[in-house]
């Protein structure tokens, strides 16, 4: 069984092609093609619904050709067409769904449209194996802390106004920093040159995070502590990354205490962050546990993930009526039925 | 609630290279329903291979609007079609 796999909420464009093998128990999985196309602002810039949405049309249907040839798949050997329902940006989600209806239609396969942090964790878990963590997912536009009980995956705890990822690409833009490959990557690369901690905001609210204020304080003060020459663009990437993560590992710490668990898996695009896994790994060493994370190939957003969701779904029944393969904003990691789960 | 008239109109007419092109392009673009109905509404048929799309808004802006971010649907949907469709190459 063979799945396209079709991912644009954001800024990165992704087509995936997956293979479950039935004939094995349990299916054996295999990439067949994973390629991504980011769309990057000017520095000092975010990216904008439009533009965004304007780059995915540019470079889908080369996208999809690509993997196509990669995997050495024709249009008779996908099984099912997948693609990203939301959450994330209208334009972008809309204009990618576009393609997978259009397909589907004229090749006559059938939908499966996905949750794209369902995506995150699907594909988390089959590259790392983790059995049941606690799943830390963190980007640019998520913070969650999430478990697995009972057919849902639950939100046991997230960010209450911005995901930290947002934080951190907004202080890049204040610095400057360049957006490519991702304004986080290179505060993180910063951050390793960082030696003095400033002291700022840290809000935990329960199981709940705040990155807003945190946001605003560095934004307001960084133009002044630079100019002083007090600290340097380093030492504030470093004191930012120190905070927020620490109050990421503090509240994935409090996920794994309530259920028990002593597994914790890191998704979205920055769970690449070296320094977040370092210190999300000293907090589980404590409690005899294990830190999984995966490689950029999969943390970041891509089409992969969307194609694993989508046949593991399909394999249950699961598809998606064209009429209702429209995209959504906002949608609930929890809205999905994990049928595929026991 | 008074609901606005919507006066301003206009209809586009695409050929597609089949009528049954033009019934997946509608098909397809239908699902998107109007964000506000009230004062923008949209219109999707087929006639033959006539892809034809009706607008009726209530202000010229939302017209241009409406227009512009369907016609990018309407490309996207026709391009995936030039590269992609499979029927024209059976035998």
């Amino acid at each position: 069984m063979i799945a396209l796999g079709l991912e644009g909420s954001a800024n990165k464009l992704g087509v995936g092609l997956i293979r479950h093998d039935m004939s094995t128990s349990p299916p054996t999985v295999t990439i067949l093609a994973n390629i991504r196309h980011t769309y990057h602002p000017p520095p000092g810039e975010g990216f904008l619904p439009k533009d965004t949405a304007q780059h995915h049309r540019s470079h889908i249907l080369q996208l999809v050709k690509e993997a196509m040839a990669e995997g050495q798949i024709t249009p008779k050997d996908i099984s099912v067409i997948c693609f990203t329902k939301g959450p994330g940006m209208g334009g972008p989600l809309t204009s990618v769904a576009t393609v997978a209806r259009t397909l589907a239609l004229m090749w006559n396969k059938e939908l499966v449209g996905v949750n794209h942090c369902v995506g995150h964790i699907e594909m988390g878990r089959q590259i790392t194996g983790a059995e049941n963590p606690v799943v830390l997912y963190v980007s640019g536009g998520n913070t969650q802390v999430i478990a697995y009980a009972e057919k849902r995956y639950r939100i046991f705890g997230e960010a209450l106004d911005i995901a930290v990822g947002n934080c951190l690409d907004r202080f890049a833009r204040v610095l400057n920093l360049p957006n490519d490959p991702a304004p986080g990557y290179n505060i993180e690369q910063l951050a390793k040159k960082g030696t003095k901690l400033l002291d700022l905001p840290y809000t935990v609210k329960g199981m709940d995070v705040s990155f807003s204020g945190v946001l605003t304080y560095i934004e307001t003060n960084a133009p002044a502590l630079l100019a002083s020459g007090e600290y340097t663009a380093a030492d504030l990437c470093f004191s930012l990354q120190e905070t927020v993560f620490a109050m990421l590992v503090e509240t994935t710490e409090r996920a794994m205490a309530h259920i028990g668990s002593r597994e914790v898996l890191i998704v979205g695009g920055v769970g690449c962050n070296k320094r977040l896994q370092e210190m999300m790994d000293q907090m589980a060493s404590q409690r005899d546990g294990k830190v999984f994370a995966t490689d950029e190939r999969f943390c970041i957003d891509n089409g992969i993930m969307i194609a694993q969701a989508g046949i593991l779904a399909y394999q249950t029944g699961y598809t998606t009526p064209l009429e209702k393969t429209w995209c959504t904003q906002r949608f609930r990691t929890d809205e999905v039925f994990v049928a595929w789960r026991e | 609630m008074a609901t606005a008239a919507l006066h301003e109109r206009l209809t586009l007419q695409i050929p597609l290279p089949s009528p049954r092109l033009a019934k997946i392009a509608a098909d397809v673009l239908d699902v998107d329903k109007d964000l506000k109905p009230e004062v923008s509404r949209r219109l999707i048929s087929t006639q033959d291979n006539m892809l034809i799309l009706d607008f009726q808004t209530s202000t010229l802006k939302l017209l241009r609007t409406v227009v512009n971010s369907s016609l990018e649907m309407v490309q996207m949907v026709v391009s995936t079609m030039a590269s992609f469709d499979t029927e024209s190459e059976e035998p």
